[in-house]
């Protein structure tokens, strides 16, 4: 009978021994906190200049001071930490041999599933316009009214307006590009033009597709030669 | 015997179809061989044309955000993903942004020096940022980021993001054309404290609703826009409250915590729903905004106005009708008159 009294001591000794270290790195499937000691209290607190501000539990500053830190990954208020995704159909496009006055188009399409964001953009420019290794330019369109810039997009329909420029189709595409008509130039990255956004949106999407439409056309007096450049398309979730 | 003939008969049969069988076959055999000769000529002789090559890149998490103590690291893991079909050279590296004052969009600056920002790198054995490293289609690749702060880095935010990129562009077809760079990013947004707190300084740069004056049914839109004068970011916890004239509460919409950085303001959308509201009754309307401690009254009216005009219109038709009638009928008397 003593014995089998003991057993329950001896079980309990036991069991504070090796029983798992309650974590201190908490996650759950919409973030992850890493901090040395948990302190869970109620509401945040504020007082004349001062903020304390988390949405899980609260830091109190003695116990930050004595981890150091304070992480979260992932948005607080989607439930699970889901990649940011960006995906580009096709990385090169080729126009094929020009034809003075007749415009060349290709396309290739962006897709952006930003589900664990609130938010995203994609931004774009070019190295510089279209050049040959001799150093000729295709310039980049004015577009019909010489209106159009990298921020501005403007009907470009006349086969007697040379050039080189992009229209947009599709999820949250900037609203300047009213239909297949209207083309903008790509910031050029040589003459110091600010990136352009070409897709933005301030929601949380599973699936946004937009579809580029690339457009040359050259003069009779465009020297010969194979023209190229580079277009960097940056893809980054909201904040 | 003539069981012998005829097994001798069905003997030369059997060899004459086996002689011809195996010619057949031989022939049979050339013609393969000399399809396969003439695809392979033909394959070789005419350019082909490159296949296209896809960029598809998955990086989690989207974002992290730090609170950290001058003289302390921490680190990241982030896993990067091929989601396409093609091999992708990728390399990792930094880019400190700013918010713009006026809009809250990401403009990115140059790196500071050392001991002027947190520093940045790898822990990964074999990778430091900037390196190349290959992801074949599918496969993954973890990043450790390591986070440090010098020991004097100055109190205050800053604002990063992490970067994988695809460095090697397409190749073309030597003709005219572009190729496709494309770089995916996941934010960092730290804020360097000793104590773990810093000023508020938050400000309702505006909420209006739009229109002010609005008609049965129709949308009554809120826009807030929410400005950070302080020294380190907050998120937008807040709701928008709406009372009818007599005060009672209508609807609540709560705010979607965004974050507000430091020396900038956002435009504060709404959790869940749109912030807007719509009602089938009439009267004036008031809508308070409170994000922390802040908060903000503006009214607005919703009116039978189409309703209205309506009536009004009928009303108008009405008496002209009704005018027409009494005219017809002072004739008709004065006609009968002798």
């Amino acid at each position: 009978m003593k014995k089998k009294l003991l057993i329950v001591p001896i079980f309990y000794i036991l069991y504070s021994i090796f029983s798992p270290v309650m974590a201190v790195n908490m996650n759950s499937d919409s973030y992850k906190i890493q901090w040395g000691n948990v302190n869970m209290g109620g509401g945040r607190k504020t007082s004349a200049g001062y903020i304390v501000t988390d949405t899980l539990g609260q830091i109190a500053p003695g116990d930050y001071q004595s981890a150091g830190y304070w992480l979260r990954a992932g948005f607080q208020y989607i439930h699970t930490i889901i990649p940011f995704t960006f995906t580009i159909s096709d990385l090169n496009i080729a126009f094929g041999s020009l034809v003075v006055g007749t415009p060349s188009t290709d396309t290739n399409t962006l897709t952006v599933s930003a589900r664990g964001a609130g938010g995203y953009q994609v931004l774009a420019f070019e190295n510089h316009p279209l050049k040959s290794r001799q150093a000729n330019d295709i310039a980049d369109t004015l577009c019909d009214t010489s209106l159009c810039d990298e921020t501005n997009a403007d009907p470009w329909t006349n086969n007697s307006v040379y050039g080189f420029g992009f229209n947009m189709s599709g999820d949250d595409i900037p609203v300047d590009f009213v239909d297949s008509t209207y083309f903008r130039q790509f910031a050029d990255l040589e003459s110091a033009e600010s990136k352009q956004i070409v897709m933005s949106s301030d929601a949380v999407t599973s699936s946004s597709t937009a579809t580029v439409t690339y457009k040359v056309n050259v003069s009779a007096v465009q020297e010969a030669g194979n023209y190229e450049n580079a277009i960097t398309y940056v893809a980054v979730p909201g904040y | 015997m003539i069981k012998t003939q005829n097994s001798k008969l069905h003997k030369n049969s059997r060899g004459v179809k086996a002689h011809l069988g195996s010619a057949f076959s031989f022939f049979a055999w050339c013609l393969k061989l000399g399809i396969c000769l003439s695809l392979g000529i033909w394959n070789l002789v005419l350019p082909s044309e490159a296949q296209a090559q896809e960029f598809s890149l998955s990086l989690s998490p989207p974002l992290l955000e730090i609170m950290l103590q001058p003289g302390k690291s921490i680190t990241q893991a982030y896993e990067v993903k091929n989601l396409g079909d093609s091999v992708l050279y990728l390399k990792s590296f930094i880019s400190p942004f700013a918010p713009d004052p006026e809009s809250g969009q990401i403009v990115y600056q140059s790196l500071l020096s050392p001991g002027q920002q947190p520093e940045f790198k790898l822990n990964n054995a074999n990778l430091s940022l900037n390196d190349t490293f290959v992801l074949q289609p599918n496969e993954s690749q973890q990043l450790v980021l390591k986070v440090s702060t010098p020991q004097n880095l100055p109190e205050n935010d800053y604002y990063f993001t992490f970067f994988v990129s695809h460095s090697s562009p397409g190749e073309l077809l030597k003709k005219t054309g572009s190729s496709f760079q494309a770089q995916i990013g996941s934010h960092l947004l730290l804020t360097v404290s000793q104590a773990g707190e810093f000023d508020f300084n938050g400000q309702i740069a505006r909420f209006e609703a739009l229109p002010k004056i609005t008609d049965l049914g129709e949308k009554i839109n809120f826009d807030l826009i929410v400005a950070n004068g302080g020294q380190a970011l907050f998120k937008a916890n807040g709701k928008i409250e709406i009372f009818d004239w007599l005060g009672k509460k209508k609807k609540e919409i709560i705010l979607r915590p965004d974050n507000v950085l430091v020396n900038s303001q956002r435009k504060i959308v709404c959790l869940d729903e749109p912030c807007s509201f719509s009602s089938f009754w009439p009267g004036h309307y008031r809508a308070v905004i409170t994000v922390f401690d802040l908060s903000r009254s503006i009214y607005f009216w919703i009116l039978p106005t189409k309703l209205a005009l309506a009536l009004t219109i009928g009303l108008i038709v009405l008496k002209l009708v009704l005018d027409k009638r009494k005219k017809n009928g002072k004739h008709i008397i004065y006609n009968d008159m002798p």
